[in-house]
């Protein structure tokens, strides 16, 4: 990628930056900088596409091929929120999500080739400082950006034009993930994961977040703390 | 002069052993290690067990790991067909339960409670002579907001690179995901094999260490089939 090009992917990802954080929720804890976060996913995808990749393993990180690699920009960002196995299984109904959605520190970045999906990068905060996460991991990633892509339409839909917050919201010991929208009187869970069958969810469909805790719940309770799966 | 010969001899002897006895990893290296994904959502430790076993020759299915931790639970054999509905996450493992699984299909290996130091990393995935020559079967760990461990994952560490130039210094790993699992639901609510699974992944390794709530606590490597 010449250097041209790459200035302008660069600007172009930061005009972004300030289009979607406003509307995405800027408080404060969301992230430390998010120009920053995303100055050093540039970098870390162009060094993790030179030292990482080669003709043998670009397929596995869903390229066609190193060349196609080496086109590779990133798009829009996503902040992600975890929430506990615990917050779950005490979840009380009605109560809502946003209380126990937690901040990780970890920025979620679609990696495209033009306007086609091929993988996610990720960026991880560390003493303060945003630094390179994992790269690769396709299948989940491209569940993601799937819904991704529809969150925008789903909030006006939901009449939520006025600002709202977006997530990711990882809960990593039940294997699920979604979107989550919220403004302030409403709050949604879209499932975004692989296999959303197994809590008889389909992603992109939206829940609101007091239906969806109340069906991990259900599951969370069989699941025993400090088990490895 | 006599002695002073000894000495020197001696000495050249004991140098000889030194170096030879070095690991000395190249900045890069890596195992073919086959990625299987995981059948079940809690069988990720069963996978990399394939994923390692497979790589020294004496695969061992995850089916068969999870009878002999789970003492033959039903359906568990069948691939994709089966126990899905229940997704197999009563199928879970322990650390000790790992142990006893590579105990049990005549293993040996090396168990830290702990990350590996990128140092030892390097040995310990280096095919160069005197290095471990092994693949590294990695748990993290997962913490809720008051500390406790909420629940583990392992995954199969199969390379590394050590990138040090003027302008770069960046510590890569490379790694099998065994999830997402390989068994799916189709529109009849049947299970299936879906079409794929699993996941290649690099990361840096301070970030494949601590990543948000995800901590790397657990490694085994430095596998022996000692079997028939």
């Amino acid at each position: 990628m010449n250097r041209a090009k790459s200035t302008a992917i660069m600007m172009g990802a930061l005009i972004l930056s300030f289009l979607i954080f406003p509307m995405g929720g800027s408080s404060a804890d969301q992230m430390a900088d998010p120009k920053e976060a995303i100055r050093i996913s540039n970098e870390a995808l162009a060094n993790y596409i030179q030292y990482g990749l080669t003709e043998k393993n670009a397929a596995a990180f869903g390229f066609k091929n190193l060349e196609d690699a080496k086109a590779a920009h990133i798009g829009q960002p996503y902040p992600v929120r975890i929430i506990d196995l615990s917050a779950v299984k005490d979840y009380q109904p009605g109560s809502g999500a946003k209380k126990m959605l937690r901040d990780p520190g970890i920025m979620w970045f679609p990696v495209m080739v033009g306007d086609t999906f091929r993988t996610k990068i990720e960026m991880v905060r560390i003493d303060d400082q945003w630094k390179p996460g994992e790269f690769g991991d396709t299948l989940k990633a491209k569940e993601v950006w799937a819904v991704g892509t529809q969150t925008k339409a789903i909030a006006e839909a939901k009449g939520m034009r006025d600002g709202y917050t977006s997530y990711i919201v990882h809960a990593p010991s039940l294997l699920a993930t979604f979107f989550y929208l919220q403004s302030d009187d409403k709050e949604f869970l879209i499932p975004a994961m692989v296999n959303p069958e197994r809590y008889g969810m389909d992603n992109g469909k939206v829940y609101s977040a007091d239906e969806a805790l109340r069906i991990l719940k259900r599951f969370a309770k069989d699941i025993k703390p400090g088990t490895i799966r | 002069m006599v002695a002073k010969r000894f000495i020197a001899i001696a000495l050249i002897l004991l140098m000889m052993g030194w170096f030879s006895g070095c690991c000395s990893p190249l900045p890069s290296d890596s195992h073919a290690v086959n990625l299987f994904p995981q059948h079940r959502d809690w069988w990720c430790w069963a996978a990399t067990t394939e994923m390692v076993s497979d790589y020294y020759g004496h695969r061992v299915q995850q089916c068969d790991s999870a009878n002999f931790v789970h003492g033959t639970p039903p359906n568990c054999c069948t691939g994709c067909i089966g126990n899905c509905p229940g997704w197999g996450w009563e199928w879970g493992a322990t650390i000790i339960d790992i142990q006893n699984n590579w105990t049990h299909w005549d293993f040996t290996y090396q168990h830290d409670a702990s990350a590996l130091s990128w140092v030892d990393v390097k040995k310990t995935l280096s095919k160069q002579s005197n290095c471990r020559k092994s693949p590294i079967q990695a748990v993290w760990w997962w913490y809720d907001g008051m500390g406790m461990r909420t629940s583990g994952h392992v995954i199969t560490i199969t390379g590394y690179s050590e990138i040090r130039l003027t302008t770069l210094n960046m510590d890569l790993v490379f790694y099998n995901n065994p999830a997402p699992m390989d068994c799916s639901l189709n529109a009849l609510n049947q299970c299936q094999q879906a079409a794929t699974g699993g996941a290649a992944v690099l990361a840096t390794y301070e970030s494949f260490k601590q990543s948000g709530n995800r901590k790397w606590e657990d490694s085994f490597y430095q596998f022996k089939h000692t079997g028939p």
